[in-house]
């Protein structure tokens, strides 16, 4: 992420890392971060084995945690899909913002601003305006807008910033705006129109961001939340 | 650098949903920039990745940052979508105490044009070999092509290998063309990407009936480079971008 320097504008992530870290352990998405002397170690998910040791140069290990375990392309940072069982030691607080980035790209930019209430959020109408899904002085279909972000949101460990929603838990990573994501889902469900296509079995072999497929799990889960809306990602834990 | 500003360099590209290899180029360049220490902060961002074009500069709020797009033409991304999605003005925006630079695409400077005759002479041209440029083209933006002629006249020019043509993946003249297009038993088609990603890796080698980095026809021989975007000299040309800009 960033390169140190004496710049002291620079010097807000160490800050915040320090605060968070208070406690002693804490956790950001699915990574757990412990201190250890003046290093620090970065916790996977557990796994059901003993925890691997991730020594890979930044580059690489940026790299190794796009694949799932099964070894797809995770195109969504924030899906709940990180690898299993590892740990990585990281030598300094620089290290540690270094490979958090690999992990959350501006996931601690993200929070910093949002707990100084400097992150405004945009909401989807906007996003979708802009980039020229919608026409001027359209809004996103409400119940197609809460669908996609139900569908797609809780399966990511950042949480929305945008519109109504519930207070965000002090290590949550705020999410600004719909991602890339999050618009090609809304163009797939707004392209069915009132003709729906049959569901069909959730396959998790089918590609993460192949929403036009059938069994792709998020194009499932958008079409039973357009049958049978729910309250969004509001029982998410962050 | 030498100002006591915060400087602050962007690179930015297009990312895929599909393809993990379309933005690795990318972080490569970044890495390597970073590694350099020019800059205070080296950040990234994408089209279709994280993060957004859209929020890579948040939390910026004064100096100056560089955005530099590693694109391979001036056409829609660079002239419509990122100045769109960062907010930007032109070739200079200032937003508060942050003054944002906006070069030209990696993809248009002329050091490119070197970077062809490498690959190419890599995958063993010479004198007697075509040269085919592949470049994407779109009937988006006639920009786009534009780019892509200019860098096929600045190999012809050099007069290092027997043809030179330009092909397309998106326009005519279609890379399906290659053959009839050149004449020579040797030819090398060098695709004007910035990712060995889907189009390098998957649909180009599957147009061109490539086995391995070669196909064959009757006695003649094509042969197929990595993307150019790829080159580890393409942070000679960011260099060039930063140092050359004007607004």
């Amino acid at each position: 992420m960033q390169t140190r320097n004496s710049n002291p504008q620079a010097d807000w992530p160490e800050a915040l890392l320090r605060s968070l870290l208070e406690q002693g352990s804490v956790h950001i998405g699915e990574i757990t971060i412990e201190r250890d002397g003046s290093d620090f170690v970065l916790l996977g998910p557990p796994g059901e084995v003993e925890r691997q040791e991730m020594d890979l140069p930044t580059e690489a290990f940026r790299q190794w945690v796009r694949r799932t375990e099964e070894g797809a392309y995770r195109p969504l940072s924030g899906a709940l899909t990180l690898r299993r069982g590892w740990k990585r030691r990281c030598a300094g607080l620089a290290q540690l913002i270094e490979d958090l980035d690999a992990i959350y790209p501006m996931a601690l930019q993200h929070v910093h601003l949002f707990r100084q209430g400097r992150l405004p959020g945009v909401g989807p109408s906007e996003v979708l305006a802009r980039q020229g899904v919608l026409k001027d002085g359209e809004e996103a279909e409400p119940a197609l807008a809460e669908a996609v972000t139900a569908s797609l949101c809780s399966r990511c460990a950042r949480v929305p910033a945008w519109g109504d929603r519930p207070n965000m838990a002090a290590n949550a990573i705020p999410c600004p705006e719909p991602c890339s994501l999050w618009v090609s889902l809304y163009r797939v469900g707004a392209g069915w129109g009132d003709e729906r296509p049959e569901p069909a079995e959730p396959d998790l072999a089918v590609g993460f961001a192949e929403f036009t497929k059938p069994g792709n799990p998020t194009r499932e889960a958008l079409l039973q939340h357009l049958v049978a809306p729910s309250d969004g990602v509001s029982g998410k834990t962050p | 650098m030498s100002s006591q500003k915060k400087q602050t360099l962007v690179l930015v590209g297009h990312g895929s949903h599909y393809n993990r290899q379309s933005s690795a180029p990318v972080f490569q360049h970044a890495a390597r920039m970073r590694k350099r220490g020019l800059f205070d902060e080296v950040r990234v961002g994408f089209w279709k990745e994280e993060p957004s074009l859209a929020r890579c500069l948040d939390g910026l709020s004064a100096g100056v940052a560089t955005v530099v797009p590693l694109f391979m033409s001036s056409g829609y991304f660079t002239e419509q979508v990122v100045p769109r999605e960062m907010k930007l003005s032109g070739s200079l925006t200032q937003r508060g105490a942050l003054s944002i630079r906006y070069t030209g695409p990696i993809g248009a400077h002329a050091g490119i044009a070197d970077l062809i005759r490498e690959r190419a002479r890599e995958a063993g041209a010479d004198a007697s070999t075509a040269i085919a440029v592949l470049g994407h083209g779109t009937p988006r933006n006639p920009n786009s092509e534009k780019t892509i002629y200019e860098q096929a006249e600045r190999v012809a020019k050099a007069r290092e290998f027997a043809e030179v043509v330009t092909v397309f993946l998106d326009q005519e003249p279609g890379m399906g063309r290659i053959w009839e297009l050149t004449r020579a038993y040797h030819v090398v088609v060098v695709p004007l990407f910035m990712s060995d990603g889907w189009h390098v890796d998957e649909t180009i080698p599957d147009e061109l009936g490539l086995s391995g980095q070669q196909a064959l026809r009757g006695e003649r021989v094509m042969s197929y480079t990595p993307a150019i975007g790829t080159h580890p000299r393409i942070s000679g040309i960011i260099d060039a971008l930063i140092r050359d800009f004007t607004e």
